[in-house]
């Protein structure tokens, strides 16, 4: 991932939803991969397949890797990889560790030839079919990782579910017919493992897709979602399925479920990926594995988030979006000393100055601090980045904690001119409305936010059901009600559904 | 009878021949059943690049110094359109690389304009053959604007009879009125549609059905000096920065008042309620409710789908609709957009480019605007996998009657195989011919075991593209370039779609299409009166040949950046008796027509 991706993944972190990357695991260790007549857990793998039977294939040469070609950055630690690769041209380990750091360092077609090499030397390690599988998954080739994750599973030992369903997903992508049928019977077996079990019904819920099968496909993407609620490649396939049988309310509420979390699902620990990530320690890796574990909002993953992009200050390269970062992630620990002495720091920096006021304000804000502080870090973010959407959504929000809420109003607007499709925006201007009697532009202010659905769509019903209620229209307000109801509990929002449904009980109870 | 258009006569029939070529005084176009070339069996080339020899010569230009801005590396377009209304098609190119710092002390003279033209010359030879000639004409245009330009739109937005040119830029776009002899004028500030963010791709289209050309404009990144912060591919070395380190910003319709007036409508029509990072904008009748939607391809965030609810309302359905995300719901990379019925089930699929890594992707529409990602069925995924795809477009290179596809690519980011070299960003481009089934039987492709175990779509019939390389793809698609725009269109009105393609910081190139093939063809040149003239939106479908059902749409819109042939071409195969033609014209009403193959036929609506 290049540094500019990770500033793009920042400007989720600033928000506060933090990316939904999925997050790599710490290296773990990793069983030596010559594997022999170590048990395992799982049914012996039948014969090969006719398109992967095993051969003897002969050792490809190393491929020219212009080393001198490399930026400094990275051309140290491949240079000495090729050289070893090349003083020991019979030593598949050399090879493999070559075509490794390749892979680290994203240079996939390369790494995919030196893998081969590896492969031929050493026929019987299941790191090289694996991670050859990998990168060539990377490549979006997935019948050439079909052929070498194939080659890859009877030698996985306690790993060999994992690398099934790794052979099973780009079965599912190669898109024939007997692909389709190969990896039908994989996920099958899959399914009855408890940890990858949602992970196997959806595949076979987009197999049933693919050969048109509703009926099952509804069934095993409700299992996949069932058993991991928050998978959002499931939702979106159920979106797609409702989507097909005509029934777009289903689909528009698996679409918001989606929009949850996207990339959430029930990945796997992957201990040979772990091993290519700790393969490299430069700036980029240690923030991109950082904001991955920022991602996942826990206590423990916070706390190694922090350790990455503490390793990764001090770098040149980096070092001021780390500290951008820190503060929102201090921030998120509750240690505001910390956030403040990051915010101090990243304005050392003069190209992020704006970005550093609102991330610093958007920290004060969440924890009811220093509010004046934050409003006037608000002011001089938007004095700055006058097309910041989140600075003048903050600050919006700000000026409404101050009671100053003509000048709120003017914020939220500045936001919706930027970005009409501001949704918080609108909605405080709503509720500023609401709170000067303004109700009828309350009305037309909420009315555009009842579609698309989105995780935040029955709070908004929610709103204008008061807001009818205010004008007078009982009814419409109770059927708004009822919908923001309906829909909190199929997005699977109990806490707003809990407090929907109190309300509306007190709503019905009067005459 | 005959009236008026500008300074010209035009002749006004319910159907008649299109005007030929002009030569020596002599009409000469290509008599029915009359194979223009190729006669010969064998395989050859189904293209040629004849840049040099037509006397094409453009440069694009993209300002790199080293800053790694991202506008250089994402224009620029070039459009075909019949300027001279002479017959055959001339050929806009976009330029672009114009900054304040490239043009500091430069005299406004002395810099060069937005975009060139170049007047087809094509003429006869005393043997028959065609002779391409194309000829620099820009400074007569007259096209002034100046800047970092990236894509155009043409489409006669006056209804004068002569096609109009809109030019975008990373910054204020311009509207330039074919006064009809020979010169452009600049009406931007009076029409209103000086977009001043970054656009890229538009679309003129009567979205309003109120008989003239509305516009559409993409709109890609918010790119401040602020936002200018390096980055750095996957080892390391300095790089352009991906799409999602700046903001997006909304695209943009522009209702035409029909009184050489827009007005910006993009709120009321509810267009700004989704954007994402634009690039390409195809329309089409996507859920066939009559009423014409915008397709919007953006770059790593949700596709748009705007379906036209009428009354001048729109709304995103895009996720909804299955083609704003990968099959596992997350946006990708998009780029260019070629609409057709590719499977000719008589609704219109989506091709989009995307990002190498990801794979050019085929929505199958199911006729209610659900689409389906079938990219891995037909063959799609893994022969552009390491492609970042620009321009693509439809088009039937060999006439068999089933929809080829040809996609023009070059990287965004260094291609790690050309580290070191002085342009890390060349890809070369591709051609796939169509194979379509229809209860077992196969047109087009070959049978091979490879080619027939494909899935099939809802209607039963079964498609594929094969990638087309070596001999018969011919040296044309050897090169390697970084290659964005892609106009399709028949430059010598032989009945053979040929290309022109746009390079980023390389040379325009012309691809002279050299099939060989007897296979007959039909084209249809639609005309209507009033301001749309040219019927942009309208459909026609034929009842006979290989083609049979299929759907064709007047448009100019699609690919990236460009503008292509406005005319139907349809590729009949062995077909040669008459065909029969459905005309669905963009006012809703039909026409049924009977007519000989082998040339251009122009129909005009009739008057109620």
């Amino acid at each position: 991932m290049s540094v500019g991706a990770v500033w793009g993944l920042l400007l989720a972190v600033t928000l506060g939803a933090v990316p939904a990357a999925v997050v790599a695991a710490q290296p773990a260790a990793v069983q030596s991969g010559r594997s022999a007549a170590a048990p395992s857990a799982w049914p012996a793998w039948p014969a090969w397949p006719a398109w992967s039977q095993p051969s003897a294939p002969a050792v490809p040469p190393l491929p020219t890797i212009a080393v001198d070609a490399f930026p400094e950055a990275s051309r140290a630690a491949i240079t000495a990889a090729v050289r070893a690769a090349e003083a020991r041209p019979s030593d598949a380990d050399a090879a493999g560790a070559l075509a490794m750091l390749l892979q680290a360092w994203q240079q996939f077609d390369t790494a995919a030839l030196v893998y081969q090499r590896a492969q031929a030397l050493a026929p019987d390690n299941v790191d090289w079919w694996y991670l050859g599988g990998v990168t060539d998954t990377a490549r979006a080739l997935p019948a050439a990782a079909a052929q070498q994750f194939a080659r890859a599973v009877p030698l996985a030992r306690d790993a060999t579910s994992l690398v099934t369903l790794r052979l099973a997903d780009a079965r599912l992508a190669e898109g024939d017919d007997a692909s389709a049928e190969a990896a039908q019977a994989l996920y099958g077996k899959l399914s009855a493992q408890p940890d990858l079990a949602a992970a196997a019904w959806h595949g076979l819920g987009r197999l049933a897709m693919r050969r048109g099968d509703t009926a099952a496909a509804g069934e095993a993407l409700q299992k996949a979602v069932t058993l991991s609620p928050d998978f959002g490649a499931a939702h979106y396939a159920l979106a797609q399925l409702h989507r097909r049988a005509g029934d777009l309310a289903a689909a528009s509420v698996s679409l918001a479920r989606q929009q949850r979390c996207p990339s959430c699902g029930p990945w796997p620990d992957d201990p040979w990926q772990a091993r290519v990530a700790a393969l490299r320690d430069d700036a980029f890796a240690l923030l991109t594995r950082g904001i991955a574990a920022a991602a996942e909002r826990s206590t423990l993953a916070t706390t190694e988030a922090i350790r990455l992009h503490e390793a990764a200050l001090g770098r040149p390269e980096t070092g001021g979006l780390a500290h951008l970062n820190l503060i929102a992630l201090y921030g998120r620990a509750g240690d505001l000393a910390r956030a403040r002495q990051h915010y101090r720091a990243a304005l050392d920096d003069a190209s992020q100055v704006a970005e550093a006021h609102r991330q610093y304000a958007v920290v004060l804000l969440e924890h009811q601090q220093q509010m004046d502080e934050a409003l006037r870090l608000f002011e001089r973010a938007t004095a700055l980045a006058p097309r910041d959407v989140a600075a003048w959504q903050g600050r919006g929000t700000a000026l409404e904690t101050r009671g100053r809420f003509a000048e709120a109003a003017d914020a939220y607007r500045m936001a919706l001119e930027v970005a009409p499709d501001a949704h918080q925006a609108r909605f405080g201007l709503a509720r500023l409305a609401m709170r000067d009697g303004r109700v009828d532009e309350a009305i037309a202010m909420l009315e555009p936010l009842r579609a698309p659905w989105q995780p935040e769509t029955p709070r908004y019903l929610f709103a204008l059901s008061t807001a009818y209620l205010r004008r007078g229209r009982r009814g419409e307000a109770l059927r708004t009600a009822t919908e923001a109801l309906t829909l909190a509990r199929r997005l699977g929002d109990e806490r707003m559904a809990t407090f929907i449904d109190a309300e509306l009980r007190k709503l019905e109870a009067r005459p | 009878m005959t009236r008026s258009r500008g300074n010209r006569s035009v002749r006004v029939a319910r159907v008649r021949l299109a005007l030929p070529l002009l030569v020596a005084g002599a009409w000469l176009g290509v008599g029915l059943g009359e194979a223009p070339r190729g006669q010969e069996a064998g395989p050859a080339p189904w293209f040629e690049d004849v840049t040099a020899t037509a006397g094409l010569a453009f440069v694009h230009r993209n300002g790199a110094r080293g800053a790694f801005r991202i506008q250089e590396i994402i224009g620029a377009g070039v459009g075909l359109l019949d300027y001279d209304n002479d017959g055959d098609l001339d050929i806009i190119a976009v330029q672009g690389g114009e900054t304040v710092a490239s043009t500091e002390g430069v005299s406004a003279a002395a810099r060069e304009p937005m975009a060139r033209l170049f007047r087809n010359d094509l003429r006869i030879d005393a043997a028959g053959a065609r002779v391409w000639r194309f000829v620099d004409v820009t400074a007569h245009a007259g096209f002034g604007a100046h800047g970092d330009g990236m894509g155009v739109a043409v489409g006669d937005y006056d209804g004068d009879g002569f096609v109009d040119v809109y030019l975008t830029s990373d910054g204020p776009n311009a509207l330039y009125r074919n006064r009809g002899d020979g010169r452009f004028e600049d009406v931007t500030a009076r029409a209103g549609v000086a977009d001043p963010r970054w656009s890229a791709s538009a679309a003129f289209v009567d979205i309003d059905a109120d008989g003239d050309l509305d516009l559409f404009v993409t709109n890609y990144l918010d790119v401040t000096a602020a936002s200018t912060r390096p980055c750095f591919e996957p080892a390391g070395a300095r790089d352009y920065c991906p799409p999602n380190r700046y903001r997006s910003v909304p695209d943009r319709l522009f209702r035409n008042r029909g009184d050489g007036t827009f007005e910006d409508v993009s709120e009321t029509a509810g267009i700004l309620r989704a954007f994402g990072n634009g690039l390409g904008v195809s329309i089409g009748d996507y859920d066939l409710d009559g009423r014409l939607d915008i397709f919007v391809a953006n770059d790593a965030t949700p596709n748009q789908l705007w379906r036209n609810l009428g009354g001048g309302r729109f709304e995103d359905i895009g996720p909804l609709s299955g083609a704003a995300f990968n099959a596992l719901g997350r946006p990708e990379g998009s780029m260019g957009i070629a609409s057709g019925d590719a499977d000719a089930d008589g609704d219109e699929d989506l091709v989009v480019t995307n990002i190498a890594g990801e794979g050019f992707v085929l929505y199958a529409n199911d006729g209610r605007a659900g689409f389906d990602d079938r990219r891995a069925d037909i063959g799609l995924a893994q022969t552009t996998a390491s492609m970042t795809g620009f321009g693509v477009g439809w088009l039937d290179g060999d006439s068999d009657g089933v929809a080829d596809l040809l996609a023009v690519n070059g990287a965004v980011t260094l291609v790690p195989e050309l580290r070191g070299q002085a342009v890390p960003y060349r890809q070369r481009n591709q051609l796939f011919r169509g194979e379509l089934r229809r209860g077992g039987a196969a047109t087009g492709g070959p049978t091979s075991a490879a080619a027939s175990a494909t899935s099939g779509g809802a209607t039963g019939t079964r498609w594929r593209l094969e990638e087309v390389r070596g001999a018969t793809a011919g040296p044309a698609f050897a090169p390697l370039a970084v290659s964005r725009g892609l106009a399709i269109g028949d430059l010598d009105n032989d009945g053979r779609p040929d290309a022109v393609i746009s390079a980023n910081g390389g040379p325009l190139r012309l691809l002279r299409n050299t099939a060989a093939t007897d296979h007959g063809w039909l084209g249809l040149d639609l005309r209507q009166p009033g301001p749309n003239h040219y019927a942009v939106g309208a459909t026609v479908v034929v009842d006979a040949g290989p083609a049979a059902g299929r759907l064709f749409r007047v448009r100019t819109d699609g690919s990236y950046l460009s503008a292509s042939d406005a005319r139907v071409l349809v590729g009949l195969g062995e077909h040669r008796g008459d065909i029969g033609v459905a005309i669905r014209w963009p006012d809703g009403s039909s026409q049924q027509l009977t007519m000989a193959p082998g040339r251009y036929v122009q129909v005009e609506k009739p008057r109620r």
